[in-house]
């Protein structure tokens, strides 16, 4: 990689051949060359090559990320009402949240929004 | 003349300034079409910054709004454009996280409630959306001539004859620190260059313009290229959890995986299994593959390279690997016939990587990274970028996107556009414990909460950056129950701008979008 110098480049490259631009149209930036994806090398050096997850190890890891993003809503007592979804940001819980509380206890546990997403169609374990 | 008319200045009049509590579009989310807002220009006096360290003092939501009409199979679209930012607010606590500079084109006279609204972002990350903007689905597009290298620079701006305008409304958003994209304080540009904090904020973007605009009933789509598509996988999980239910994704020229990619991590763990079908697709383009095939014999050959690099390529470089084992003789001359590469080559190189692939398939040419059916004579990069399909097409985007926002859009600005930032050099690419992204739990996760998302996966055969073999892999990994559809082209990373490829890849995205809705 290169930065700054390919920009240089851009900005000349049509100075001769295109006068006199409209109001304030600059030419556009380009501070490195473009290469995606592309990661830094010693970066590249740190990656770990697992093999990657599928079938009941992806369905694990998707239930592991539901999970953790639920808890940490719900707090120590792993409940979650209605008003607590909607101030953490779980607009898709909020939303369906009377389904998900079957039991009408105001008030819903892990497990209970995984069978609702079960009942959905959704691929968990 | 085109170039002509994109000189073609627009009075400056006055800024639309949107009120804070919403309203920039003025359209009602289930009644019936409403009015298009009167044109304005816009002369934004900010000067944006795309240094890691920056920020705005405060957020500015403003645009621009201009009215077009371009004629596409036979029919004359209407349409507005709006061109200026909207703020990217923190989910529950309400505060200014970045103001994201977006343009918008809505179809006049459509009910917005059954309109649906498309997302689009290229990747890098650091990119600017100008690629997709004015090279795919737009309702104006650069000719490009790719994989020519011989079409008049700077390239010509035409209507869009492929725009997607007729199916979905469009909106092209740039990446914070590209474009005119940037943090507010005492977030900084940085703040959001990361896996996480960059999907998080563009959700924050959407759902803003969900909000402004009144659009929380549209169909909504997204589609990202490159690590756009690394973006959307985050994306969709954070916009399902968030409530804004997403009807279709479309991914073009995915990296869902950093680790399978053999380029991004060190070829000492990883095959280059997934570049092995690329290589095929290339040297039958060139026609030093063993056989040649026809153009209808294509999907066969590929069917072949595939499982060649599957079952014989990757558990013999596994072995390699692991043990140094070398090569079997028959597998090292069905690779030669099948890339045009020597088997000498084959058998000191045998985990080719794909810049060696460029940089030795066609004696005293170099051939492109994001296309390889563009080819240049030598091996010396120019400017640091050794991609002639991207060195070659650069200048006139970086040209043409400033100049299209302020005379055809009305959007004016003493800074600069940035096409490309630094960010690569300094983001944050870890992502659930992962030095490097694995994305592909994302896409499950909006699965599990949205069973009816689909999922359109557009390829080029030609593509040495992102492979087609390696994408199909990384998806397999979701099985049968996700709605995916994978389509692959003869062309290249941006295969769009092929002027065969994109009519073909219009019709499927149509068709997507059809099926999508259910009708």
């Amino acid at each position: 990689m290169a930065p700054e110098r390919c920009g240089v480049a851009l900005m000349l490259a049509f100075a001769a051949a295109c006068a006199v631009p409209g109001a304030f149209a600059a030419e556009a930036k380009v501070e490195v060359p473009m290469r995606d994806p592309w990661v830094p090398p010693e970066l590249a050096k740190q990656a770990r090559v697992e093999p990657a997850s599928s079938g009941a190890q992806l369905r694990q890891e998707v239930e592991r990320k539901l999970r953790t993003r639920f808890e940490a809503a719900a707090g120590p007592g792993g409940l979650l009402t209605r008003e607590g979804a909607r101030a953490a940001g779980l607009g898709f819980i909020d939303r369906n949240f009377d389904a998900i509380d079957r039991r009408h206890a105001g008030r819903v546990g892990y497990a209970d929004y995984r069978q609702f997403l079960r009942d959905r169609g959704a691929a968990l374990e | 003349m085109d170039f002509q008319r994109a000189r073609r200045a627009l009075p400056i009049v006055a800024a639309l300034l949107l009120a804070a509590c919403g309203g920039g579009g003025g359209s009602s989310g289930s009644g019936p079409a409403p009015p298009p807002p009167q044109s304005q220009s816009y002369l934004d006096p900010t000067a944006y910054s795309s240094a890691g360290g920056a920020s705005l003092a405060q957020p500015v939501e403003t645009a621009s709004v201009t009215h077009h009409a371009i004629a596409v199979g036979g029919t004359t679209l209407h349409y507005t454009a709006t061109a200026g930012h909207l703020t990217a607010m923190a989910p529950v606590a309400g505060t200014a996280e970045a103001s994201f500079f977006y343009v918008a084109y809505t179809l006049d006279g459509a009910a917005p409630a059954a309109r649906p609204v498309t997302f689009f972002y290229n990747g890098g990350p650091g990119s600017a959306s100008a690629w997709l903007h004015l090279g795919s689905y737009g309702p104006r597009r650069l000719v490009t001539g790719m994989p020519r290298t011989d079409a008049p620079t700077p390239f010509a701006l035409v209507d869009n004859a492929e725009t997607l305008l007729d199916v979905s409304d469009l909106v092209f958003v740039d990446a914070i620190g590209s474009g005119y994209s940037e943090a507010i304080a005492p977030n900084i540009n940085r703040t959001f260059w990361g896996v996480d904090a960059d999907a998080a904020v563009f959700r924050d973007f959407v759902m803003r313009y969900v909000s402004v605009n009144q659009r929380e009933a549209s169909p909504k789509f997204l589609f990202g290229e490159s690590y756009g598509t690394t973006r959307s996988a985050v994306l969709s999980d954070l916009l399902e959890s968030a409530g804004v239910d997403l009807e279709g994704v479309v991914l073009q020229s995915a990296v869902l995986d950093y680790n399978s990619n053999c380029a991004l991590v060190a070829r000492i763990i990883q095959p280059c299994t997934g570049y092995v079908p690329s290589y095929a697709a290339t040297a039958a383009w060139f026609g030093v593959s063993r056989p040649v095939p026809a153009d209808s014999a294509l999907p066969d050959f590929l069917g072949q390279a595939r499982t060649l690099a599957s079952t014989r390529f990757d558990p013999e470089a596994r072995a390699a690997l692991a043990a140094g084992a070398q090569p079997d003789a028959a597998l090292i001359a069905d690779l030669a016939a099948f890339t045009g590469m020597p088997a000498g080559t084959w058998q000191s190189h045998f985990n080719m990587a794909p810049d060696f692939f460029r940089y030795n398939l066609l004696a005293g040419m170099t051939t492109g990274r994001y296309d390889a059916r563009v080819t240049v004579a030598g091996t010396t990069p120019p400017s640091g970028d050794d991609d002639p399909s991207s060195y070659l097409i650069t200048p006139s985007f970086a040209f043409r996107i400033g100049d299209y926002l302020a005379n055809e859009l009305g959007y004016t600005n003493p800074s600069g556009y940035t096409l490309l930032s630094n960010a690569i050099q300094s983001w944050n690419f870890s992502h659930d414990g992962r030095p490097l992204p694995d994305t592909v739990p994302d896409l499950a996760a909006a699965f599990a909460q949205n069973p009816r998302l689909k999922l359109l996966v557009f390829d080029g055969y030609d593509d040495l950056a992102t492979p087609f073999f390696t994408t199909e892999r990384d998806l397999a990994r979701l099985g049968g129950t996700a709605d995916v559809q994978v389509r692959g082209y003869v062309g290249g990373h941006m295969l769009y701008l092929d002027d065969a490829a994109r009519p073909q890849a219009k019709t499927d995205l149509a068709a997507f979008y059809r099926r999508a809705r259910g009708s």
